[in-house]
């Protein structure tokens, strides 16, 4: 039998063995709660509002259950169920799901495959093997959602997780989820559980509602606004005709910031300056000690809001003409880079508008990989882009 | 992880690999032109690979000095017409101290100020990188106001001065007041128009001493079997001066043997040796847009050996990146495929030398003077004047049936005559004469024409499209306004 | 003290040697006496050129004419032309001194009073025939010595230009009236 993390792992692995694009705080988070249930429904922990408790330190067999238990029963403190989602959501993650993985490859659920030459460009694939055994799991969950019948303590439990992560629709086609919305909340409220496991379920399905949703909802419309206004930003720039040269003679301020040097040379490092923010706020966010402060949201809003400066500083250094030859794939590259981030912004951070829409959720892969990549060539072209200015 | 660090690497790596060979390539050697940051002006897109013929301050240099420097630059090419052309606003009227005040508004003692290179959105007509009324930087205050100065101009706006075709920045010999005052009341064209130089070019004939010293045609037989060549050779002015065909094709053989001759034989010449002898006309060709890639100022390719030798790398550098950091001049001539002017097709393949338009055995100065010019150059202006009146006029004196002078070509108007020690000689550089296009007033247009005909004929646009087909529909008042003033003063 | 008047000794020792004239002192002159030679220098080459070239061609030997247009009227520069070329081609050269000849009344706005110290100086050589200005401005950031040399109308063809000159804003001037000044600038470091 897979653990919650395991089959959680297998369904956010499409057929061709690429990840489903989720929200990273939302996969954390899943697979915390995950190895959290795995340990409830194996009564090795035990839930109250206060604290999260080891009730038996017998291992379980599988190393990475074991592992995260050890960390729990290590604490001298006992720690609420909020402390540990949040810790096990930044801390461990990526090591969880990791170690998911490879349990899967040598289950032979899942195999690895050798990563080839573009693989800068492209997510690595694990493509899974045994069919049989990864359709099982949403042909189960599909019977659990479209019956009346008694379903499986497991499968609410899954069914509940994903729902609390908002990943169902993820998984599931968008349309389908909202038709078993009734069941999903009659599913909820089943009491086929003894009451202290039921008891530990709701508790980690509610830390993480509040600790995902809630935390989340308000940056992602924050977000989701700054990275649409980009966008439309793009578009009027793309669309919108060049301001042309003033035909009067004597200060102008627009004439100043495109053709005087020094106002250039001033509009240039600033950019270059909050580009290098926005990119460390990004780079920031992958190092774990960093973005456990305020979850990364704040980093997150960060980039876009340097982002967003960028684009407006862009404007004065350049009024956005393309110029020619070098500077002119310096700046195809950058307004690429501002373009892409923000359709990724709205993709990543309207992902429940956009499932609505009908828009498929890969979509947001591409948007932030196609930013990342337009993102690669711009520190040579501007190292010498700026070389050029002082050699000439 | 492995691939995290891979990436970083290969970014790292990239970059420091891109900038480095960019780097190279403007410090040591190499073809540059994905360096170039707009368009440039006119014709110097000829040129524009040969960075260090503007960019001549050293690497890093301040701000200031590479200014002064790019300036200095401006003036090795172009210092000579200002020049003849008693600019208005030269630079060494506002060196003095007592101009500071003029420095703050436009600082004429700048090329820089108004013509900025590789600026494409703000270039206007005349490569003018500033809005086309600065005349109001100077000439809108105190004693400069030129509004309380001259009543006249009270109600104009300053984006006139210069595009209503009466006042030049630099060039304004044929616009000045007391020269329009001179030139009042004439008639539109003279009853017996002729251009005098182009008269007495016609009369010119071959030094008398070379009469009788013509000899035979001393050649290989291969060549001398060339019975086109010999006969356009032999009614041509070449043969009347006693140029044989040793003095072209095997100079250093030039008046020995016929075995010498044989065996130094060049079959096809350069232009370098008609500039042996025609060196005004090779001159003034390096100064115009044919021969802009001749001119003495143009910077020579960077040596990248001495170069890296000056940074310690001479040895270090092997052949092959050696190659990839040679400097790539531009060719030798000019071709027409590079020519930003609407030019014929079929001509595509030419390049510009003086074989190109001076047929090098007939030296047929007639077909130079228009049908070469037609052989490439295809624009509203070049077309309009096949039948224009001028056209006609060159018809009838070529025909025989008008004196001597009295047509007008393409080459009477843009390689204007002019008269060096006695001689008349043409000028090759078409920019002496082409913008601002009062510059044509008295070297071209007074020849037949009334002052004020001809300020209204080059300011009207659509008149000058046409090959002056027509009559002005510009009235350009200046000639009025200078004699109705002259009359007030009492003078 | 020796620093302060390296610019003058350089630029007497060129003015001294056009003029082929006694030796300057090497330990130096001030700036007044380096605008003063330099003043006799430019002073005396104009007078040449107007007595022994332009009135012995045209009014004595009546062989030429003199006019504004020389060019097109193939005739003699005049001898303010001569003088403003001078001028022109010194600034052309060097930034170690300048000099311009100014009036309160010119033909060409362009030549009229462009600071306070030319106003004042102009003014006063006007008002007190005989002497010379001397005075320190500033101008574009950097100080300079000024000198204001009074300049006289010496010929009847001077006064009859200046009067008939449909640009002319003084209408009433005599031989011996001073029409203007000569300025002479030099930096000090």
């Amino acid at each position: 039998m897979l653990t919650f993390a395991e089959e959680l792992v297998v369904l956010l692995n499409d057929e061709d063995g690429a990840p489903v694009p989720v929200q990273e705080d939302a996969l954390a988070c899943a697979l915390a709660g995950a190895v959290l249930l795995d340990l409830a429904f194996a009564y090795r922990i035990d839930t109250d509002l206060q604290t999260l408790v080891v009730t038996d330190r017998t291992p379980t067999g599988n190393p990475a259950l074991d592992r995260i238990l050890a960390k729990i029963a290590a604490r001298p403190e006992a720690a609420d169920t909020r402390t540990w989602i949040r810790e096990l959501s930044v801390d461990e993650a990526a090591a969880i799901h990791e170690e998911m993985l490879s349990g899967l490859v040598e289950r032979g659920v899942l195999a690895r495959q050798v990563e080839k030459f573009p693989w800068n460009l492209r997510t690595p694939r694990r493509p899974i093997v045994n069919g049989e055994a990864a359709q099982g799991i949403s042909r189960r969950i599909r019977a659990v959602l479209h019956s009346d019948g008694i379903p499986d303590p497991r499968d609410i439990a899954l069914i509940a997780l994903l729902d609390a992560c908002d990943l169902l629709a993820d998984v599931f086609p968008a349309a389908e989820i909202e038709q078993c919305r009734a069941r999903i909340e009659q599913l909820r409220l089943m009491d086929l559980i003894g009451r202290e496991l039921a008891g530990a379920i709701a508790d980690i399905e509610r830390t993480i509602i509040a600790a995902l949703r809630a935390r989340s909802a308000r940056f992602r419309r924050l977000l989701l606004h700054l990275s649409t206004i980009g966008g439309l930003g793009a578009t009027a720039v793309l669309l919108a005709p060049r301001i042309p040269a003033s035909d009067r003679f004597g200060p102008s301020l627009l004439q100043s910031l495109w053709f005087d040097e020094l106002w250039q040379q001033w509009s240039g490092y600033l950019l270059l300056g909050f580009s290098g923010a926005g990119l460390l706020a990004m780079l920031l966010l992958k190092v774990r000690p960093v973005a456990r402060l305020g979850g990364g949201h704040w980093w997150r809003l960060a980039h876009v809001g340097f982002g967003l400066c960028c684009a407006l500083l862009l404007f004065a250094h350049t009024g956005f003409r393309l110029g020619a030859n070098l500077n002119a794939a310096l700046m195809t590259s950058y307004l690429a880079a501002l373009t892409f981030g923000a359709l990724a912004g709205i993709s990543t951070n309207g992902a429940p508008q956009l499932r609505s829409m009908g828009i498929p959720p890969k979509l947001r892969s591409i948007l932030t990989r196609l930013h990342r990549v337009a993102f690669y060539p711009l520190p040579a072209l501007v190292a010498i882009h700026i070389l050029i200015v002082y050699l000439y | 992880m492995a691939r995290k660090a891979a990436l970083w690497i290969l970014c790292v790596s990239g970059t420091l690999i891109a900038t480095a060979l960019v780097t190279a390539w403007m410090l040591v050697g190499g073809d540059r032109r994905m360096l170039l940051i707009g368009k440039t002006t006119d014709a110097h897109h000829q040129i524009e690979t040969t960075c260090e013929t503007c960019h001549a301050a050293a690497p890093f240099a301040s701000a200031a000095a590479a200014a002064k420097a790019l300036n200095k630059t401006c003036r090795n090419c172009h210092e000579d017409a200002l020049q003849a052309a008693e600019d208005s606003h030269a630079r060494k009227l506002f060196r003095s101290p007592r101009m500071a005040v003029y420095w703050e508004k436009l600082d004429a003692r700048l090329c820089t100020a108004c013509h900025v290179e590789h600026r494409p959105e703000i270039t206007r007509p005349g490569a003018v990188t500033v809005a086309e009324d600065f005349c109001v930087a100077c000439h809108s205050e105190g004693d400069q106001d030129v509004r309380k100065a001259r009543p006249s101009h009270a109600g104009l706006t300053f984006d006139t001065c210069a595009s209503a075709g009466c006042h030049n920045y630099h060039d304004n010999r044929a616009i000045y007041e007391d020269f329009l005052v001179s030139y009042a009341g004439r008639p539109w064209v003279a009853s017996a128009p002729v251009h005098e130089l182009a008269m007495r070019s016609r009369a010119q004939k071959p030094p008398a001493e070379a009469a009788g010293k013509r000899g035979a045609a001393l050649a290989p037989a291969t060549a001398l079997a060339e019975q086109t060549a010999l006969h356009d050779w032999a009614g041509s002015g070449h043969a009347a001066a006693a140029v044989n065909c040793a003095a072209c094709h095997a100079p250093a053989a030039e008046g020995t043997s016929r075995a010498a001759v044989e065996a130094q034989w060049i079959a096809t010449p350069d232009s370098a040796i008609c500039e042996g002898c025609h060196k005004t006309p090779a001159q003034t060709f390096a100064q115009g847009r044919h021969g802009l890639r001749r001119h003495p100022s143009l910077a020579p390719p960077r040596d990248p050996s001495r170069r890296l030798e000056a940074i310690g790398l001479s040895g270090l550098l092997p052949k092959a990146a050696a190659a990839w950091l040679a400097d790539l001049p531009p060719p030798m001539h000019m071709t027409v495929a590079e020519a930003r002017l609407p030019m014929r097709p079929e001509a595509a393949g030419e390049s510009l030398h003086c074989g190109t338009c001076h047929q090098p055995h007939a030296v047929n100065t007639e077909r130079a003077a228009v049908e070469a010019c037609a052989s490439c150059h295809d624009g509203t202006h070049s077309r309009a004047y096949f039948g224009s009146a001028h056209h006609e006029l060159w018809r009838a004196e070529l025909a025989g049936q008008a004196p001597p002078g009295t047509g007008v070509s393409c080459a009477t108007c843009h390689m204007a005559k002019a008269e060096r020690g006695g001689k008349v000689v043409t000028s090759h550089n078409q920019n002496a004469t082409l913008r601002p296009n009062e510059k044509m007033i008295r070297p071209v247009c007074l020849d037949c024409h009334g002052l004020g005909f001809a300020i209204n004929a080059l300011a009207d646009a659509d008149l000058v499209a046409r090959n002056f087909q027509g009559k002005p529909s510009v009235q350009v008042e200046s000639i009025e306004w200078a004699v109705r003033r002259t009359q007030e003063t009492g003078n | 003290m020796q620093q302060r008047f390296r610019k003058p000794i350089k630029i007497a020792l060129a003015a001294a040697m056009t003029m082929a004239a006694v030796g300057v002192a090497a330990e130096g002159v001030s700036y007044r006496q380096a605008a003063d030679m330099l003043y006799l220098v430019m002073s005396s080459d104009r007078a040449v050129y107007a007595r022994k070239v332009v009135q012995r061609l045209t009014r004595d030997e009546q062989l030429l004419t003199a006019s504004e247009h020389f060019e097109d009227d193939s005739a003699l520069p005049l001898p303010a032309q001569m003088f403003r070329f001078g001028a022109e081609m010194a600034a052309d050269k060097t930034e170690d001194f300048s000099y311009s000849l100014l009036s309160l009344h010119p033909v060409n706005r362009k030549n009229g009073p462009g600071t306070d110290l030319e106003r004042e100086g102009l003014q006063f050589v006007a008002d007190h025939p005989g002497e010379n200005f001397y005075g320190e401005e500033e101008l574009g950031g950097e100080r300079y010595f000024a000198a204001v040399y009074p300049d006289v109308a010496v010929a009847e063809a001077c006064v009859n230009c200046h009067n008939n000159h449909k640009d002319s804003p003084r209408t009433d001037a005599e031989v011996g009236d001073v029409m203007g000044g000569v300025v002479i600038r030099i930096p000090m470091d």
